[in-house]
């Protein structure tokens, strides 16, 4: 004989077993039925290596979605398109952008997303498009990353630099300048006495001048009563006579210009001659001299000679004469 | 009657004449007397040459001392007594002689260009000026002690700067090889020929300052 009433006890142990589980379930997920989500789509224009899908999508910090999918652009193989889904009332509008940021170095990347201006109209998607796009920035950290290459090159070049800056030579010219330093300092340091002489002795000499500069300023304010009295005449005669003497000058210079060759001639040829010349007319003149001297004593001397006797080698002895 | 006045006339001028020549000549030009001998000083060397690089000196006309100008050749006697060798003169003026003879000797054995008389006109470096102290024969007690005796003094000035570059006396005694005139201007070449050998030494060493 079968019991009927032990089968309606086991199919309702079932049903309640099984409402339980998913009960569990989704109180272990967390499903919040009620939620409403937005899809954007992002564009990177650069590797998002670390990104992964179901990766957390923030919000200046705060979780508000996912990543749904990563793929390609489909108009443009450069770039990657991530598909996000957000709360519906994260307040993506015009101005909004998205970043790729990573926990530290070595961490998992996510995506932070920084609002516009809150004016902004919520962003929409433009036609053509299939979800709203959120424009990409390239994080700092991402940026380091890019150049992080680059800067590896520079740097390795830089220290081959320095390899050949210290080389053994340099080391031994730097040592020698190092050493120079040192006795260029202890020359210093021995000299200050003497610095401090010429200091000293630049100082009285200051003194000095100073004294000397009022000096002169009296002489300078006694003169400028003298010059306003006595000297003002003078100098306006001085001055006269300075103007006379450069229309002279120029006339001078104008009347060599004009005979520059006939100048020329005169000093290089003419000056000589007329010298010598000088010597001859000095010694004609002595001779001219002498003679007016014997036409004044005796002019027949001077027509007829002086009578003096001759010496004759032959004999020895004096002949004529008187 | 005009003829009668023209034989007077003619016979008044004959008979002035004839007086005036009777009365001996009135103004007497001296003593025609025999020729005298003429002597000159000569270079028996070569003549100059042209060297463009050679110092320039312009030789000037020597001062002689009192008594030795002119033509006669001077006699030194005792008690400070001059004369003039009898019978004997010079071809020119003894001035002349001498800075002719001196003019090439000296040029012909330095190299140097010496300019004389006729070359005023020439830009030198340097000017030699010459005084003539003696040059005179000097009778001894007999005829083998007579000697002619050349006493030069030069001055060597450059004109560019004015600068005294030497002074030199030049003193020569050549005695004298017979008693006749000619054998007296032998003496006074010989005696300016020694003298232009000393002269020549020592302008060497100085013509380089007259460049």
């Amino acid at each position: 004989m079968e019991t009927r009433a032990s089968h309606i006890l086991v199919g309702a142990f079932v049903l309640v077993f099984l409402a339980g589980i998913v009960g569990f379930a989704v109180w272990i997920a967390k499903v919040d039925l009620d939620a409403e989500y937005a899809d954007y789509d992002i564009y990177f224009n650069d590797t998002v290596s670390g990104l992964v899908k179901r990766g957390t999508v923030f919000y200046l910090g705060i979780p508000v979605g996912e990543v749904r999918d990563i793929t390609l652009a489909p108009d443009d193989p450069r770039k990657v398109r991530v598909w996000v889904r957000l709360r519906s009332e994260v307040p993506v509008n015009e101005g909004s952008t998205a970043r790729l940021e990573f926990q530290g170095f070595t961490g998992v990347a996510y995506i932070e997303l920084h609002g516009g201006p809150p004016e902004a109209p919520l962003l929409a998607p433009h036609p053509g498009q299939e979800r709203p796009v959120i424009p990409a920035e390239t994080s700092g950290l991402q940026a380091l990353f890019n150049s992080a290459p680059e800067l590896l090159d520079a740097a390795g070049v830089t220290v081959e630099q320095i390899q050949k800056v210290l080389s053994d030579d340099n080391i031994k010219e730097i040592s020698g300048i190092f050493a120079n330093v040192n006795t260029l300092t202890g020359n210093l340091a021995d000299g200050t006495q003497d610095i401090e002489g010429l200091i000293s002795d630049a100082r009285t000499a200051l003194v000095e001048v100073a004294g000397a500069a009022a000096a002169i300023q009296k002489l300078a304010d006694a003169g400028t009563g003298l010059i306003g009295e006595d000297v003002k005449p003078l100098i306006a005669e001085a001055v006269q006579t300075m103007r006379d003497a450069q229309s002279m000058l120029r006339r001078v210079d104008a009347l060599v210009a004009a005979n520059e060759g006939a100048v020329t001639q005169f000093v290089s040829g003419s000056l000589p001659e007329i010298s010598r010349m000088i010597v001859d007319l000095r010694k004609t003149s002595r001779s001219l001299s002498r003679l007016v001297g014997r036409i004044e004593q005796n002019p027949g001397e001077v027509i007829f000679g002086t009578p003096e006797a001759e010496y004759n080698p032959a004999s020895r002895s004096e002949e004529g004469g008187n | 009657m005009p003829l009668v006045r023209k034989t007077v006339k003619t016979a008044t001028a004959l008979t002035l004449a004839g007086m005036l020549a009777g009365c001996g000549p009135l103004i007497s030009f001296g003593q025609d007397g025999p020729a005298d001998s003429v002597y000159s000083l000569e270079y028996q060397g070569a003549y100059g040459s042209f060297d463009e690089g050679a110092p320039t000196i312009y030789f000037d006309e020597p001062i002689m001392a009192e008594g030795l100008g002119g033509r006669k050749l001077a006699v030194r006697l005792q008690d400070f007594r001059r004369s003039t060798v009898a019978g004997a003169s010079w071809s020119s003026n003894l001035a002349d002689l001498m800075r002719g003879y001196l003019v090439r000797s000296v040029a012909n054995t330095t190299g140097a260009q010496l300019i004389g008389e006729g070359g005023l006109d020439v830009e030198v470096g340097c000017r030699i000026a010459t005084h003539v102290w003696s040059f005179e024969l000097v009778p001894g007690a007999d005829a083998s002690d007579d000697i002619v005796d050349s006493t030069m003094e030069l001055t060597l000035l450059n004109l560019r700067t004015g600068d005294l570059l030497g002074k030199q006396t030049f003193a020569a005694k050549v005695g004298v090889a017979g008693s006749d005139s000619q054998a007296i201007a032998r003496a006074f070449n010989r005696a300016i020929e020694n003298t232009a050998g000393e002269i020549s030494t020592w302008l060497s060493d100085l013509q380089d300052g007259c460049k």
